[in-house]
């Protein structure tokens, strides 16, 4: 007996130490696939990249809403593409060769490329460009609220689509966006969530799926007759090794095994370790992402102004700002961050003042204290536990449910009366605009999508439609009044603007050809990088 | 006649008590002082217990002992994040700069509390079991065995994982379900003794001079089984510590800022890799010694219990 438990014993020890630093284990090292086998010997046109969670949501790319994208913008194309920050032309031909719109901005015909073939089989043509659309407004999923102001599809010839609008709307920009607008082979119009979930697709993109193993990773393979061609030197298989944990993704970096790591993944405080660590480095760049903590304006105690407004005064601004992403990120000045057109050119007036959150706290009689529950993603534990510590200080207990977004997102949008006071988004817009942020994270709605603070005011509804109405007509006008529009939810404290985030990667150093584009942020085109020889 | 019969069963009855404390020898003070002087000299049983007195004293008193006791407590200092250690924070500074020594000294009063609780009220639970099934014999020993064996065909950290969660995290949820897991080992073990004694003629005995079930189980049985009990209680106090940080580890403990070593061990595992190994490492290694520390304590108690052992 006295063995059994001294053994019982060594063996819990030995799991407490190893939980410091183990090995990964079995199941993340790059196994002897078939992949790698396949491959030539040369490993120079195999990578891989991390990509969270294991779980995903949905597959299919008209409802792929978080990080399915990062692979499906290998897999899949859209007609137009955004340029990176500092191009001379903020779109550029992705699908479509050329675009052009009638000044009342109601008539966009977009001219296609031709040549192009489904992974599948079928053609490329304008009827597919069509029933894509058309499949995307029938799911109504995502980022689908884009295509709403399409009211009618015409294919003149099989290379012309013209699309006639509802109201005016940027469709150039709308189908550039890497939610929902990815053009999807005719042949799949009716396959549902489990059929793209068993591993199937339908693009056009470079790259194919090779194998899909769930909850471990994603293959994909080069797509030989993709339109633009393949070049010596360009990868031939990715592999999305799809990892949960940091420290496995850590420890993969470190051992050589995969080559992009994004904020998401790792956390920055380990990205600012590995910045040094020969065969890798840190690459930074401005972002349009941003975190916004909604205030649940549902239930007590956070539907009184006054205490959403106390919350927002007690926030440890500065010192998140000095401690989150390495202390890359600035100050928010509202839900719209910097680097976005229609951003309010004011800082915004909610800063840390913790007596003047004591006084609202009283006023609305909460002097003696109050409970809230904050749901964030764990890697911003931290940010969280700064939030805490200045709400003790005021009498308010700050309850952490830390969770990744994929399992405290479907619960909490379904429920206002359970879901918790305060929510974390670390947003990241699916249109550069910043209608994309007021609209998916305010605008009220019976069952929201992602106004996780269940926000409803008639009046910026309407200020928000007129605003985006202007945007291709009047553009002057389209800013003043998302600028308007901001200051109306700072007088509500509908939300705590956390900070405007840069966007982080960690990138073998012999990987060549990344340039972050805020628009796709985190999502590498893989087709554009090579390894250096 | 009906008086003698009476007065033999006396006499068996001292006999019979005799040879139980010859078996036993848990009553009989010249061979515990002989067998304690035995173990006494050595040095694993003095440095686990020196350590363990220096942690119960550091967590009883940790808010006078460390100059960062706000920290301890919780309070973010990030200015000091991940410091290594150094002259003015021994074990260095965790993520938000809180000094780490404080942090282990405030998770060793949170650690130490719940396995005491968990321990005692497993003791209890599985004495009263113990003895009632054991002593009773027939179909309610045979249930409250068939109980044990329920509980005991899990494995007590998948069990206690089961049950922390339907009763939701935080520190009484975790003392219930850890209590509920660990006590049908404590009935075993008491009913084990009291069944190998329940036939002995000392107790038919004292059953036959009158002596109540409950007077038999105080006197005669309880004290017999008391040797096994501190035994496996003082192990079992290192073994509570190692489940309840698993459970904290994955995320069944009390919530941040409140200071738990396997909360504080989750925390701190991405920051290893980079350099910063004492924020895991050190409650890693509280952990360690701590549960280190009561096993040798417990051998020793058990050498020094057990006659048939020779140094």
């Amino acid at each position: 007996m006295k063995s059994v438990r001294t053994l019982f014993l060594a063996l819990c020890l030995v799991a407490v130490l190893s939980s410091c630093a183990a090995p990964p284990p079995a199941s993340v090292q790059p196994p002897a696939t078939p992949a790698t086998q396949d491959a030539p010997a040369s490993s120079a046109n195999i990578a891989r990249a991390a990509v969270e969670p294991s779980a995903f949501l949905d597959l299919d790319p008209s409802a792929a809403c978080t990080a399915e994208l990062w692979i499906l913008n290998n897999v899949y194309e859209t007609l137009t593409r955004y340029t990176p920050t500092g191009s001379a032309e903020a779109i550029e031909p992705g699908l479509a060769t050329s675009w052009s719109a009638s000044d009342d901005g109601l008539t966009w015909t977009f001219h296609l490329r031709e040549g192009v073939t489904f992974h599948d089989g079928a053609a490329f043509d304008a009827s597919a460009v069509k029933q894509s659309v058309e499949r995307t407004q029938r799911l109504g999923q995502c980022a689908a609220y884009l295509f709403e102001p399409i009211s009618e599809i015409e294919t003149p010839d099989p290379y012309t689509v013209v699309f006639k609008l509802s109201q005016p709307a940027p469709l150039d920009a709308i189908m550039a966006s890497p939610y929902s607008a990815w053009i999807t082979s005719p042949l799949i119009a009716d396959k549902d969530a489990a059929w793209f979930a068993a591993g199937n697709e339908a693009g056009t993109g470079p790259y194919r799926y090779e194998r899909y193993e769930p909850g471990q990773r994603l293959v994909v393979q080069r797509y030989e007759d993709y339109w633009g061609g393949w070049e010596p030197g360009q990868f031939d298989t990715i592999i999305f090794e799809l990892l949960d944990d940091s420290v496995v993704a850590e420890q993969m970096l470190r051992a050589g095994q995969l080559d992009f790591v994004n904020q998401l993944i790792i956390t920055p405080d380990q990205m600012a370790g590995l910045d040094g660590v020969e065969g890798l480095r840190l690459d930074t760049a401005p972002s349009v992402a941003n975190w916004i903590i909604n205030l649940n304006h549902r239930r007590a105690p956070t539907n009184d102004v006054r205490v959403r407004q106390a919350l927002a005064y007690s926030f440890p601004y500065t010192a998140v700002v000095a401690n989150a992403v390495l202390g890359k990120g600035t100050l928010a000045h509202g839900a719209v961050p910097a680097g976005v057109w229609g951003q309010d050119p004011e800082p915004q007036r909610y800063i840390e003042d913790l007596d003047k959150a004591r006084s609202l706290l009283e006023e609305a009689g909460y002097g003696d204290g109050m409970e809230i529950t904050f749901s964030y993603d764990p890697p911003e534990e931290p940010t969280a536990e700064l939030w805490q510590a200045n709400l003790a200080k005021i009498g308010v207990t700050l309850n952490l449910e830390p969770a990744d977004i994929t399992t405290r997102w479907e619960p909490a949008r379904r429920s206002p009366e359970l879901a918790p006071e305060a929510f974390m988004l670390r947003w990241a817009p699916d249109i550069v605009d910043p209608y994309s942020y007021l609209f998916n994270l305010f605008h009220s709605e019976e069952e929201p999508l992602w106004n996780m603070g269940f926000y409803n005011d008639p009046a910026f509804d309407a200020l928000l439609e007129q605003a985006r109405l202007e945007t291709v007509t009047d553009p002057a006008a389209a800013t003043a009044d998302y600028i308007a529009a901001q200051r109306m939810l700072a007088d509500d404290a509908a939300a705590i603007y956390a900070l405007d985030v840069p966007e982080l990667n960690i990138i073998a150093g012999d990987i060549q050809g990344y340039v972050t584009n805020p628009a796709y942020s985190h999502m590498p085109y893989w087709y554009d990088l090579r390894r250096e020889q | 006649m009906d008086v003698l019969r009476r007065s033999g069963a006396v006499g068996d009855a001292g006999t019979a008590a005799g040879d139980a404390r010859r078996v036993t020898g848990a009553a009989t003070g010249r061979g515990r002082t002989r067998r304690w002087r035995r173990v006494a000299g050595r040095p694993a049983l003095w440095l686990s217990g020196l350590f363990l007195a220096a942690v119960v004293a550091g967590a009883l008193l940790a808010p006078w002992v460390t100059p960062y006791a706000d920290e301890g407590a919780g309070a973010p200092n990030i200015a000091h994040k991940l410091l290594a250690p150094s002259w003015e924070h021994p074990l260095g500074a965790d993520e938000m700069g809180r000094d780490m020594l404080a942090r282990v000294l405030y998770g060793a009063r949170s650690s130490l509390a719940l396995a005491l609780l968990v321990v005692s009220s497993s003791v209890v639970v599985g004495v009263i079991v113990g003895l009632a099934a054991g002593y009773a014999g027939g179909w309610a020993d045979e249930a409250a065995m068939r109980t044990t064996d329920v509980f005991l065909a899990f494995p007590n950290l998948l069990l206690a994982i089961l049950l922390v969660t339907v009763l939701g995290g935080g520190f009484v949820s975790t003392v219930l379900a850890l209590a509920l897991v660990w006590w049908p080992i404590y009935a075993l073990l008491v009913r084990g003794q009291v069944v190998s004694l329940r036939s002995q003629p000392f107790i038919e005995a004292a059953r036959a001079t009158g002596v109540t079930p409950l007077g038999i189980m105080r006197r005669h049985l309880l004290p017999n089984a008391l040797t096994p009990l501190l035994v496996y209680a003082t192990i079992d106090l290192g073994a509570v510590i190692l489940v309840a940080a698993g459970l904290s580890f994955i995320g069944l403990g009390p919530q941040p800022p409140a200071a738990d070593w396997g909360v504080m061990i989750y925390s701190g595992r991405q920051y290893v890799l980079g350099g910063s190994w004492w924020v895991a490492g050190v409650p890693g290694l509280a952990i360690m010694l701590t549960a280190l520390a009561f096993a040798v304590l417990g051998d020793t108690l058990r050498d020094a219990g057990d006659p048939r052992q020779r140094g």
